[in-house]
């Protein structure tokens, strides 16, 4: 795939951030290591070492009629085996998460192949082939996406995004699938993203430095960036927000203009 | 923005959650009590557990579930707040503002749509030139009283009628008003809504001109009836009574041909639903929710107003009803059923938020544009207007952890549209420059700044909605004041709904209008004897959080003695 960089106006420390974000050559940072046993053991959808469950035979052994898209598009490993979908979902705290659901979905637009995903006010499914989500997985847990006490692993029960944080400075779970390891510092596991128990506690690392978080920061926030500095932004979503009315209302309004 | 303790809403969550505002840690979180915390919750145990072993089979029961058989959510892990209700000092658990909890809530839904209104002029024209009969304020009066007994089931035709016990009916009754004082001073003044005694002389002169020298029957249609059927049957039951009635105190003759031209003419030519069929797929009679045009709104409040000064005491009472009628009857329960949705819509009525957040904005409107109503409607005013609110309102989220938990979710996205909405609307006192503001907010502002919007897939009805709402086709937008939950983009969600609602009411309170759609409507409304409170929504709503509304159409005469 070739090199690409979507636009997005304005030029200050959170657009720029973005951009990174919407720039397919950015590679973001690798900060911890977690097995790709104990990823399969987070996501919950099989046990490590099973095969993986098939929805169809191998594209190759399949006599499809001809589509020309086929022919453009490259299969993914997943889609080429014939997996089953399966799904990751992350919760992201109000309180500076590194990339808030929009801000991720849009990521994995730019990251990602033969995915489908869905941007709630708190969480963003993500759903892909199962070897597919595995790798992604990893790259999702491994890097500065993940922090482990503003970002959560859930596939329900997601709510706590915008509550305030526990006593260790973790996002609220009313499942209460991971703690603090007081003697270690970093964040463990006891539950699958499902909330089933696991038998082994997963470690997941430290949560990030608050410092840290504010330097990664893509949303605009009273303190930080102010939203009303943002003037190059809102000057923008102004024209986006007229042509959308008049293009609707009367496209030929939109001329000229 | 400093941090501000005074401000009302800060304090009332400072006074409900024990804590500070600025906080961002819950030292008790996980510690707070379970289920146990809440009396409400803890009362329904003990209720479901009676239910269950009276019946033998299993009932509510949450720690049961969670923690024994570890299936879902152990409820209670966060602090459960209490909340105040808004213009009272009312506090309550959000589980008594579940519309099923609360029987106000309910009574106010079943007053606007047991609700039939019908204009007498054609029938009374029909009397006159077709029968040569005169119409008098003594046939008129004779008509009302014999209208009164059928309404409510009795008979006067027929003797082998089974009638409806005058106990199970009490909210049942028929009145009538009209513009023309001298006709109204000569009816009996029981039977008569009062427009200059309901409403200050330059509203009641406004309202007289709106319904002129007509003479419009209100009919209150038994909260039990409309209960064990529907509203679609609300018209007919109106029709029936009526028709007897006129037929009784006139001397018609049942089945003659002229008859067929009366019938027309008093029980369908000048009707008034208050709601068109829904759609398809919600498929229910007339008078439901989803045919509501959201114009109505206003005329049915009916709270004093403060203007010129001050437009938020009636648009908060309109942002209660909003709430209630199109976040929790239709989103809430019509279309999720079970928990529904009560705490999202309740917040837009608790710890005076809105009032709060509402006064800051009117001050802004004040520096800005001088009086309320006057400012341009242009793209400058919608964007200004937009982004101030979405503003103030991000900035407070950010400065007081608190109030994000308070509104979790999605609510928060909806609280800014919706005070996005308040401030075009008080400003230019247009209701489609609300409308803009709040999906602008929504759509653009919120999302680039924060990066977040609402629960999975509702942002895609404010998209188009932008692209279509100036359209007056019926499938499209409608003028504001027609539009409602049929119009196809505003039915999946109820969000996109509640905040163009509310930038009316808001609107015409700027306008210091004296109806918004119908002044018959707003008429119908002012009468004292409706069981829900429609110039105290807010305080009827808390009666009912207290369990001290008396609702209607209870059945207690007919079941066994307890």
């Amino acid at each position: 795939m070739k090199d690409f960089q979507i636009p997005y106006p304005g030029d200050d420390p959170v657009v720029n951030k973005r951009k990174e974000w919407l720039s397919s050559r950015y590679e973001p940072r690798k900060i911890r290591e977690i097995s790709d046993e104990d990823i399969v053991r987070l996501l919950g959808h099989r046990k490590p070492g099973t095969a993986y469950s098939s929805v169809h035979p191998p594209l190759d052994e399949l006599k499809e009629a001809r589509d020309p898209i086929k022919e453009l598009v490259e299969p993914t490993p997943g889609a080429k085996a014939g997996d089953r979908i399966r799904y990751i979902q992350f919760a992201d705290s109000r309180h500076l998460a590194p990339l808030p659901p929009w801000m991720r979905f849009r990521m994995y637009g730019v990251k990602l192949r033969g995915f489908d995903s869905l941007a709630y006010s708190g969480r963003t499914l993500l759903e892909q082939r199962e070897r597919d989500l595995d790798r992604t997985a990893k790259f999702l847990l491994e890097t500065e996406i993940f922090d482990p006490a503003r970002v959560a692993l859930r596939s329900i029960t997601v709510h706590g995004f915008s509550l305030r944080l526990d006593e260790d400075g973790l996002m609220f779970d009313a499942r209460r699938r991971y703690r603090l390891n007081k003697e270690t510092g970093e964040v463990e596991y006891t539950k699958t993203q499902q909330s089933v128990p696991l038998e082994q506690r997963i470690s997941v690392g430290k949560p990030m430095d608050e410092e840290d978080l504010k330097q990664i920061a893509t949303i605009y926030r009273f303190g930080m960036v102010s939203p009303r500095d943002s003037e190059e932004l809102l000057k923008v979503m102004k024209r986006v927000g007229e042509l959308r009315v008049l293009g609707g209302l009367r496209p030929d309004l939109v001329d000229g203009r | 923005m400093a941090v501000d303790r005074t401000k009302e809403h800060i304090k009332w969550l400072e006074e409900t959650y024990k804590v500070e505002a600025t906080d961002i840690i819950d030292k008790k979180l996980y510690q707070h009590g379970g289920t146990r915390q809440s009396k409400r919750k803890t009362e329904y145990i003990e209720y479901a557990n009676k239910i269950a072993k009276e019946r033998g089979i299993p009932s509510y029961d949450p720690d049961h579930i969670a923690l024994e058989l570890e299936i879902g959510v152990p409820l209670g892990q966060r602090y459960l707040e209490p909340v105040k209700i808004s213009g009272t000092d009312v506090f309550c658990e959000y589980e008594d503002l579940h519309m099923l909890n609360n029987a106000a809530i309910q009574q106010m839904i079943d007053d606007i749509f047991r609700t039939a209104i019908v204009c007498l002029d054609l029938p009374h024209r029909v009397l006159i030139d077709r029968y040569g009969f005169e119409v008098t304020p003594e046939s008129i009066n004779r008509y009302l009283e014999t209208i009164n007994h059928t309404m409510v089931g009795g008979a006067v035709a027929q003797e082998h009628m089974c009638e409806l016990h005058p106990g199970l009916c009490p909210d049942g009754y028929v009145k009538v008003f009209t513009g023309d004082d001298d006709v109204a001073n000569s009816l009996d003044k029981r039977f008569v809504i009062d427009i200059n005694r309901e409403f200050p002389e330059e509203k009641a002169a406004k309202l007289k001109e709106g319904v002129k020298r007509s003479l419009w029957q209100v009919s209150r249609i038994p909260t039990h009836a409309l209960r064990s059927m529907d509203g679609g049957m609300v018209h007919r039951w109106n029709a029936m009574g009526q028709t007897m009635a006129f037929i009784s105190s006139y001397h018609l003759c049942a089945g003659e041909a002229a008859i067929s031209d009366f019938a027309y003419a008093a029980k369908h030519a000048q009707y008034i639903w208050m709601g068109t069929p829904p759609f398809i797929s919600k498929a229910r009679g007339h008078n439901s929710i989803v045919g509501l045009p959201i114009g109505y709104i206003f005329d049915i409040i009916q709270h004093e107003s403060a203007m010129p000064e001050d437009p938020i005491p009636v648009s908060s009472e309109g942002l209660a009803m909003e709430s209630v009628l199109f976040f929790q009857l239709y989103y809430g329960q019509m279309m999720i059923g079970t928990v529904g949705a009560t705490v999202a819509p309740a917040t837009f009525y608790v710890n005076d938020l809105y009032e709060s957040r509402g006064y800051y904005l009117t001050d802004w409107i004040r520096k800005k544009y001088g009086e309320f109503a006057s400012a341009p409607m242009n793209w400058d005013t919608i964007h200004d207007c937009a982004e101030e609110a979405t503003m103030h309102c991000l900035e407070e989220y950010d400065i007081y952890p608190l109030l994000p938990e308070h509104h979790w979710g999605l609510i928060h996205a909806i609280q800014i549209s919706i005070s996005a909405s308040a401030c075009a609307a008080w400003a230019t006192g247009n209701s489609m420059a609300a409308a803009l503001a709040a999906h602008h907010s929504m759509t653009l502002i919120q999302k680039e700044s924060i990066l977040r919007t609402g629960w999975g897939g509702q942002e895609s009805t404010h998209h188009p909605a932008m692209a279509i709402m100036t359209s007056v086709l019926l499938d499209e937008g409608l003028p504001v004041e027609l539009t409602g939950l049929n119009v196809p983009f505003r039915s999946p969600f109820a969000d996109s709904q509640h905040f163009t609602s509310h930038g009316l009411v808001a609107a015409h309170e700027a306008r210091m209008d004296a109806w918004a759609l119908s002044p018959v409507v707003k008429v119908a409304f002012a009468d004292p004897h409706l069981v829900f409170n429609f110039r105290r929504v807010k305080e009827t709503i808390a009666k009912g959080a207290l369990r001290e509304f008396e609702p209607a159409g209870e059945r207690d005469i007919i079941r066994p003695a307890r």
